[in-house]
């Protein structure tokens, strides 16, 4: 428990910095541009890269917060008690399914040696946090498996 | 039997309660294994390809710019400004409550947040003032959807996204049905309300009341001028909101602290959380089924169903209605954007036309039951029952269905700007 409300506070303070450089990338642009005649270099593609970042960071902050979307019309389907759990567990397999499928990804492209356009630096780094954002969303499903009552607590914290 | 199949999936992941990524991940990487014959791996790609787009960045940055604008003591400038402008007309506060709606709509690009930031404020003004129950909730309710039409809108930048369709010119083709319908809102306000008790009418009031609103009335202005002066693109302006707004609240209004900074920006986080990987995800689905020939294919058989235009339009009106009592406008977007778009191409409507008859049809959605996301809110924030507050905007959904049918078929409401 301690554990994830560490790991939820370093996330969400790389979620911030990540939207406020993106902010300050994109405005810097335009005020290069309109006073200097020139834009930012590299300046949208690192913005675009900010934002990726912070989506997928924000994806396990949802998690951890209980904030995604979920329709609930089909709850009363299966009654019993522990459905929870059972839903928590399955949700943690399927996001380290596809976290493995993630992993793969990130190894294609640095075994092909990807890189972003414009500022020409390796894709592979900045692609690390599709399989952490999802590891880390399996691992916070896993625990609410395991505890229950941390998912309300997380929330409330 | 595929469909089915996955069908079945979906059902047996809504009883298990799985999330709403996940169950799109899960049927997205079914198709592209299943029908497209590929690898779930290809769903990561795609799900990266979507994200890795510029356009996306403006949706964080209005969140933001939003969230900081509507914070603190903007809602309640914006207020006094209006109806100081407006007190003296026959149902003035009336009008007050629709025009704060719009402008604040303007500033917010939010529904809800609309709705609450206006809502609080006027929903007891206008009780005092003497509006029945029924007309205050149902005005404050109803004009907080402006929020999804006027610019900088959020579904509209979506519904660009997934459509490849100009967000700029969606923005234009906002403007005149936010306008038209702000302004019969605010007919029917007059009209509904003479014998109330109205106020003076005083300039001093009113300068003083602009000169303190002015810093988010600048809001809209310095968005839309930029976009179409030319001076930056809609992400770009969505940046320069945010600056505005961070400059506006740490020079003028000074109410946040850097705490309450880091919390907004945490807070978009989590909100784009649960929506960017819904929208790659979606991108990724409307890819594979594009492939796939589904929108083409649909888009045929509503050939051989409907014969000419006008009933074309009307049953998607009539559907659309429908979709939006059941599903939330961002999935409403993703889901049918794409497919109604190659069927309204067959039919020679305009994309941005399409878009604008879509983003109404499921604004009006945000105020009927069973998810109205509008009566939601105001069921909660003037703690009133489900039902009162779904019969006191009635009304007021029949003026938004009037605009609608206006919008559909006189395009030039949309399309003046562009033309």
């Amino acid at each position: 428990m301690t554990f994830l409300r560490f790991l939820m506070k370093v996330e969400a303070v790389v979620a911030a910095c990540a939207y406020a450089v993106t902010a300050g990338l994109l405005l810097a642009d335009v005020i290069a541009r309109e006073f200097f005649a020139q834009a930012l270099w590299g300046a949208q593609q690192t913005a675009v890269l900010c934002s990726i970042l912070a989506a997928m960071i924000g994806l396990t902050l949802a998690t951890g917060r209980g904030a995604h979307f979920r329709p609930e019309f089909a709850d009363g389907v299966l009654p019993f008690p522990a459905v929870d759990r059972l839903g928590d567990l399955i949700s943690a397999v399927l996001l380290a399914v596809f976290c493995y499928f993630a992993i793969e990804f990130v190894q294609e492209s640095r075994s092909f040696s990807d890189r972003v356009a414009v500022v020409n630096i390796l894709l592979w780094p900045v692609q690390i946090v599709v399989p952490y954002a999802l590891a880390s969303s399996a691992l916070k499903h896993l625990v609410f498996a395991w505890a229950p009552h941390t998912k309300t607590s997380l929330k409330a914290a | 039997m595929d469909g089915l199949i996955l069908l079945g999936i979906v059902f047996v992941m809504l009883a298990l309660r799985q999330n709403v990524v996940l169950i799109l991940l899960v049927v997205t990487a079914y198709i592209q294994v299943f029908w497209a014959g590929g690898d779930i791996l290809y769903v990561i790609e795609d799900l990266w390809t979507s994200m890795d787009n510029k356009v996306l960045l403006a949706i964080p940055m209005y969140i933001i710019a939003g969230k900081l604008m509507s914070r603190g003591s903007i809602a309640r400038d914006l207020i006094a400004m209006v109806r100081a402008a407006t007190d003296w007309m026959p149902g003035g506060m009336g009008i007050a409550a629709v025009l704060s709606c719009a402008l604040f709509a303007a500033v917010s690009g939010s529904s809800a947040a609309t709705l609450l930031a206006v809502g609080v404020v006027m929903y007891p003004a206008l009780k005092e003032a003497g509006y029945t129950d029924r007309f205050s909730i149902g005005a404050v309710t109803s004009a907080g959807t402006l929020g999804i039409l006027i610019p900088p809108s959020i579904p509209l930048i979506i519904y660009g996204i997934v459509t490849e369709t100009n967000v700029a010119n969606l923005f234009l083709a906002g403007i005149i049905p936010g306008i038209l319908l702000t302004a019969v809102f605010a007919l029917y306000s007059m009209g509904t309300n003479l014998n109330n008790e109205r106020g003076t009418f005083s300039v001093k009031r009113l300068w003083d009341a602009v000169r303190k609103g002015i810093f988010a009335l600048m809001t809209p202005i310095i968005l839309l001028g930029g976009i179409y002066s030319g001076y930056f693109s809609p992400t770009e302006a969505a940046a320069v909101a945010v600056g505005y707004a961070i400059v506006v609240e740490l020079l003028v209004y000074r109410e946040l602290s850097s705490k309450d900074f880091f919390e907004e920006f945490v807070s978009t986080a989590v909100m784009l959380g649960t929506l960017f990987p819904i929208v790659a995800v979606a991108l990724s689905l409307k890819s594979v089924l594009a492939i796939e020939g589904v929108p083409a294919a649909f888009a045929d058989w509503l050939q051989t169903v409907f014969t000419s235009k006008i009933a074309f339009l009307l049953a998607l009106n009539a559907a659309l209605l429908l979709v939006g009592c059941l599903i939330d406008v961002v999935s409403a977007i993703l889901l049918l954007g794409p497919v109604l778009l190659a069927a309204a191409a067959h039919f020679g409507i305009d994309p941005v036309h399409l878009g604008i008859i879509m983003i109404i049809n499921l604004e009006i959605g945000l105020l009927t039951p069973p998810i109205g996301l509008n009566l939601l809110v105001a069921t909660g924030a003037f703690k009133k029952r489900f039902s009162e507050v779904s019969l006191a905007v009635v009304p007021f959904i029949g003026l938004m269905l009037l605009t609608l049918l206006l919008v559909t078929f006189i395009p030039e409401i949309s399309l003046f700007f562009l033309n």
